[in-house]
């Protein structure tokens, strides 16, 4: 009896595209556009999670997102050093600062100074260099192959090389990815290129650029306070959650583990912006428009194959064997749809990730694709159920 | 239809494989940074913390100059060991040369006037003279005989009766008598003059000259002496037993006395070290001076080095940086205190930044 369910579904060619589009679309839409706003969000904290073999964070109280600049007063490195239960401490600073390029162009740097001694805090990857090559004179180490801009140097420009005095480049002229040896003009100092590195994508354009604490606070803008936020280890045997209490207690600094400090940033961002917004409306419209296209089309294939379950309801089906086909039906095409939609937004976010676009499949998200293709198949179903157990099996022969 | 049934389940399981492997990439951890170097573990539990910035133990002495000027010589190396006194370096020094020539010179006449002042008084006091005695004497003996013969003939005179044309001789005789008797009386006069020898007053007169030629050649004297000094003044010497740091006067250089003046070199006596370490105010009451203290070497080092106590600067002063930034940023207070390497690493050289760590009171 199943086999003709599915039989009748394959049957009717249009009609079962149809909703196989339908719930294929309306999975495709719900995962991408979930997939792009997780991406999207856990670019605000990315940072946090790119700094690793760290147990704490400690920062000012009032700050709501990493990259909110509520820098620490010098001692707050001493006094978290002092707390009982931290191994070391390290400083690091964060800021956006203008590089000049040789052409004159300008941009906006995400600018992380590292501890001179402990190196807490580089870059996840270093495509050329050594992180210690920091330690030289003047050296940065720049993002590349970043979705920002990257920092694109005139290409008739030699590496290392600064324009003559009088020579005037064109910005317009063809471009050059960034090269170890280059030399940048970061807030009006003298920077040179001694790395190459591939870093979490930011929320906040530009490339970053990593250097050492001491010579990052010479880059920035001289302000009373440089530090923004100390690094943490805790001693061996010591329980993070517990230090961090504790240096809560003893510095009135807020202290917390990688991953509370990623959640209340993320938090800002969820509660401050209209990112949430604009992706939930997003969602909600490929749920609706599943739901339209998908239940609508169930519907109508039901309608039109009436007449088949009214023969086998005279031929003796029972009611719970029809509606057993029904929910067959279903339940076949929602696989398949499924199936076929996060198959489209996998491949996409695979081939597609990483560059301009962020893109971030959790687990959570195909099962969510899932559930609310469920959800589209229960409905399309019910309602065709109802037809299908009101259905007098004579008026099937009735008339044509 | 049966080619349908076959592909489309294949496709949507492929979608389902595919969602499989985006899964199983973007739920990967973030990739992280290289581990970092962490510094050597301290070895208490419980501790404040600071930065310290190792200082000579007799703290850097700012050698300045009293008198302002060319500098002619630098007598010293950096890194020379030096002996308290010793000459480190000269201020140019003719001006002072001069003036000292000028003031030895002053000396010279000052001196030989008070040899002739003393020398008139012993001239004064060796009268009278036997020989200008004997000349008197003879001299009154001479008008003595002159008068006597004067008498005589006058006498003679007086004898002869019938003096004829003589008579108009007697007045002539007479005044040779008068005369005779007034040169004598101006002999013997004489004689008691050159007898008395030197009057007292005329004794007095030069023996003040003489004081007075004395309290000249003093007042050059100690002319001398200021200039001897203005000249020492201008060789600049070490205040005691220490290390040159760093010299920052070179032949040629103009520099100036006074407050703001800059240095011509620091020194520092480096036998010892010392550690002057920054902490936090807020931290101070947790702070014990008789805790176990180690200061850690900077520069991904593991090496640990222990400190004694020497004393806390009993002024707690707005910190002024330590961290070697572009600019002073003051925004905090912080208490010093002076701790001394028991072993320094050889390296370890004044003006290093360490990172000291000393065991205090728990915290509640």
């Amino acid at each position: 009896m199943y086999r003709y369910a599915i039989k009748m579904l394959f049957g009717d060619s249009a009609k079962f595209y149809g909703i196989l589009l339908g719930l294929g679309f309306a999975s495709l839409l719900i995962a991408q556009q979930a997939s792009i706003f997780v991406g999207l969000m856990s670019r605000t904290f990315a940072f946090v999670g790119g700094v690793g073999h760290i147990d704490l964070w400690v920062f000012d109280p009032t700050q709501s997102f990493v990259d909110e600049p509520k820098p620490l007063r010098a001692t707050a490195l001493d006094r978290v050093r002092g707390v009982t239960g931290v191994a070391w401490a390290a400083p690091i600073y964060k800021g956006l600062l203008v590089a000049t390029l040789p052409d004159g162009r300008r941009q906006v740097c995400n600018v992380i100074g590292i501890d001179d001694d402990t190196l807490a805090g580089g870059p996840a990857v270093i495509v050329a260099g050594s992180l210690s090559d920091l330690r030289q004179p003047d050296a940065v180490m720049v993002q590349v192959e970043s979705s920002q801009q990257n920092m694109l140097f005139p290409a008739e420009l030699a590496v290392g090389a600064m324009p003559a005095p009088g020579q005037v480049l064109d910005p317009s002229l063809p471009k050059r990815p960034v090269q170890i040896g280059d030399i940048v003009e970061l807030n009006e100092h003298r920077a040179r290129v001694v790395g190459l590195v591939k870093c979490a994508e930011t929320f906040s354009p530009g490339p970053t650029v990593y250097t050492v604490y001491s010579r990052a606070i010479t880059y920035a803008p001289p302000s009373r306070r440089m530090m923004s936020a100390v690094l943490v280890s805790a001693a061996e045997g010591v329980n993070p959650d517990a230090l961090a209490q504790r240096i809560r207690d003893e510095t009135g600094l807020e202290s917390m583990n990688p991953w509370d400090y990623s959640m209340r940033t993320l938090g800002y961002w969820m509660r401050e912006t209209g990112i949430p917004i604009n992706f939930g409306i997003a969602i909600a419209l490929g749920f609706f428009v599943g739901v339209a296209i998908a239940g609508q089309m169930f519907y109508n294939f039901t309608l039109d194959n009436l007449r088949y379950f009214g023969a086998f309801k005279a031929m003796g089906a029972s009611s719970r064997t029809l509606l057993g086909m029904v929910a067959l039906q279903a339940l076949v095409a929602g696989v398949l749809g499924l199936g076929l939609g996060l198959g489209a937004v996998s491949a996409f976010g695979l081939n597609a990730a990483g560059g301009k676009l962020a893109f971030k499949m959790l687990w959570q998200i195909p099962l969510i694709a899932a559930g609310a293709v469920l959800i589209i198949c229960i409905f399309a179903s019910v309602v065709s159920m109802w037809k299908v157990l009101r259905l007098d099996p004579a008026d099937v022969f009735k008339g044509a | 239809m049966n080619a349908r049934l076959i592909v489309l389940p294949i496709l949507a399981l492929s979608g389902f494989v595919l969602t499989g492997v985006a899964v199983a990439k973007f739920n990967a951890p973030p990739k992280t940074g290289p581990m970092p170097i962490s510094p050597a573990v301290i070895p208490f539990p419980d501790r404040v913390a600071g930065v310290g910035v190792v200082e000579p133990a007799s703290e850097t002495i700012l050698i300045g100059t009293q008198i302002g000027g060319i500098v002619a010589s630098v007598l010293v190396k950096e890194g020379d060991r030096v002996t308290k006194g010793q000459p480190l370096l000269e201020i140019d020094a003719r001006d002072a040369e001069a003036r000292l020539a000028s003031a030895r010179a002053k000396v010279e006449t000052a001196k030989s006037r008070v040899t002739a002042a003393e020398l008139r008084v012993a001239q004064l006091v060796a009268r009278p003279r036997a020989e200008d005695l004997a000349e008197a004497k003879a001299l009154a003996d001479a008008r003595e005989a002159a008068l006597g013969d004067a008498r005589g003939r006058l006498d003679r005179l007086l004898k002869v009766t019938d003096r004829g044309t003589t008579a108009n001789e007697q007045p002539t005789l007479e005044f040779n008598v008068a005369l005779a008797t007034a040169n004598l009386a101006d002999a013997k006069a004489k004689l008691a003059r050159v007898t008395i020898g030197t009057y007292p007053e005329d004794l007095a007169i030069a023996r003040s000259d003489v004081h007075t030629a004395e309290s000249e050649l003093a007042a050059m004297k100690s002319d001398l002496a200021l200039a001897e000094t203005a000249r020492d003044l201008l060789i600049v010497r070490a205040p005691i037993d220490a290390t040159v740091l760093k010299i920052e006067a070179r032949p040629g250089e103009y520099k100036s006395a006074g407050p703001n003046s800059t240095a011509l070199m620091r020194l520092g006596d480096i036998s010892t070290l010392h550690v002057r370490t920054d902490i936090d105010e807020l931290d101070s009451w947790r702070y014990d001076s008789a805790g176990q203290a180690v200061a850690s070497i900077r520069g991904g080092s593991k090496l640990q080095s222990p400190l004694r106590f020497v004393r806390i600067v009993p002024d707690v002063a707005p910190k002024k940086t330590l961290t070697g930034e572009n600019s002073e940023r003051i925004d905090t207070r912080v208490m010093q205190v002076i701790y001394a390497f028991e072993n320094p690493p050889a390296f370890m050289q004044p003006g290093m930044l360490v990172d000291v760590a000393i065991a205090a009171k728990p915290s509640n």
